[in-house]
């Protein structure tokens, strides 16, 4: 029983391998050296590529490491651009986290706040400020997800905590 | 600079290295101001400076040179198939090869991706039909790097003697420059 639950503490929270950017700014985010290589740079990045159709990158998380949606932040705004969508993508055998309950994963803190009644809830976007385009957060605050945002801490110890989206 | 050189003059270092080695105030000021012209330069590619080597494989894996190009006018393009700028300058390639291939003018696509499936797909679907290199190291390549290449879409009009005359022309700018070229070589 006590094997099961550390396992679940190991494993069952290694929720997101992937993510899913899309940059925005003056330039072509995607053809930038810059950015690929700050993205590159940070310790839980294994590869990243570049995705034409969605004009994206898609990141992959080194295996039983965390993503840090804070630190791809910071590195997309040192090369110069900014977020304009960052999607978590769970693993197939990860668990659908409960809507309106926070939960740690890495040294970030997440809350479900909206899941579409289809799909498997496996992508889950961010919805807090600087994680999307400034009109597409203004529109957010002004919906119902909104509401339910502000009835949700804006942070936990000390740590921002991030909203989230998922279909 | 007279200022900055004056500063030195008084420095007991300086004094001592002009007894020491005999050398004249103007000599000294001649080798400051070479030192300040050399700063800037360091390793990037400039205007009317030959290019940086080029040794790449093309799609059947066979190693292309650009000094093979010697002699001709060559847009040497740095590009990648996930690149939207860079498929929308491929339309103006296609165009201005088809009307200067044929008096002489080459292009060379040295692609950064890493996905040889896609690169060759990007060729296909763009109708490219010049020599096509590839550098799967995508943007650890050390010739994107001889070339000083931070983004693409980047490209390099090199002459006839193998020197960078111009970089990222677009469009028009582009298609002015080869007329003004190929008008001049006319007798």
């Amino acid at each position: 029983m006590l094997l099961l639950l550390f396992w679940g503490q190991q494993h069952g929270f290694a929720q997101f391998s992937q993510a899913r950017l899309q940059a925005t700014g003056l330039t072509c985010a995607m053809c930038s050296k810059a950015i690929h290589q700050a993205l590159e740079k940070l310790p839980f990045v294994q590869k990243v590529t570049a995705q034409l159709k969605e004009s994206a990158f898609d990141i992959t998380v080194k295996p039983g490491q965390h993503i840090e949606p804070a630190l791809i932040r910071m590195a997309v705004e040192e090369a110069g651009f900014f977020i304009g969508a960052l999607y978590l993508i769970r693993g197939e055998e990860s668990v659908m986290p409960a809507l309106n309950s926070p939960f740690k994963e890495g040294g970030s803190y997440y809350i479900v706040v909206e899941k579409a009644a289809r799909g498997e809830g496996r992508t889950c976007q961010i919805l807090n400020e600087h994680f999307l385009t400034e009109k597409a957060f203004a529109k957010i605050q002004a919906g119902p997800q909104g509401t339910v945002m502000r009835q949700q801490p804006g942070s936990i110890e000390g740590s921002i905590v991030f909203y989230l989206k998922c279909q | 600079m007279l200022a900055i050189v004056k500063l030195a003059a008084k420095r007991p270092f300086y004094k001592q290295f002009v007894t020491a080695y005999k050398v004249s105030r103007a000599s000294l000021f001649a080798l400051l101001v070479l030192f300040i012209l050399a700063l800037p330069a360091e390793a990037q590619p400039h205007f009317q400076q030959p290019a940086p080597p080029l040794v790449l494989p093309d799609r059947t894996g066979i190693k292309v040179d650009l000094l093979a190009y010697r002699n001709k006018y060559v847009l040497v393009d740095f590009w990648a198939s996930w690149c939207p700028p860079c498929r929308i300058f491929n339309r103006t390639l296609v165009k201005l090869y088809k009307r200067y291939h044929p008096v002489g003018f080459e292009v060379l696509s040295v692609s950064l991706d890493e996905d040889k499936k896609a690169w060759q797909r990007a060729i296909r679907t763009d109708g490219l039909s010049w020599t096509q290199l590839v550098d799967t190291t995508a943007w650890n390549s050390v010739v994107a790097q001889a070339w000083d290449v931070w983004g693409v879409p980047n490209s390099f009009l090199i002459d006839t003697e193998g020197n960078i005359i111009a970089r990222n022309l677009h469009g028009d700018e582009l298609e002015k420059k080869l007329a003004e070229l190929y008008q001049k070589q006319r007798p």
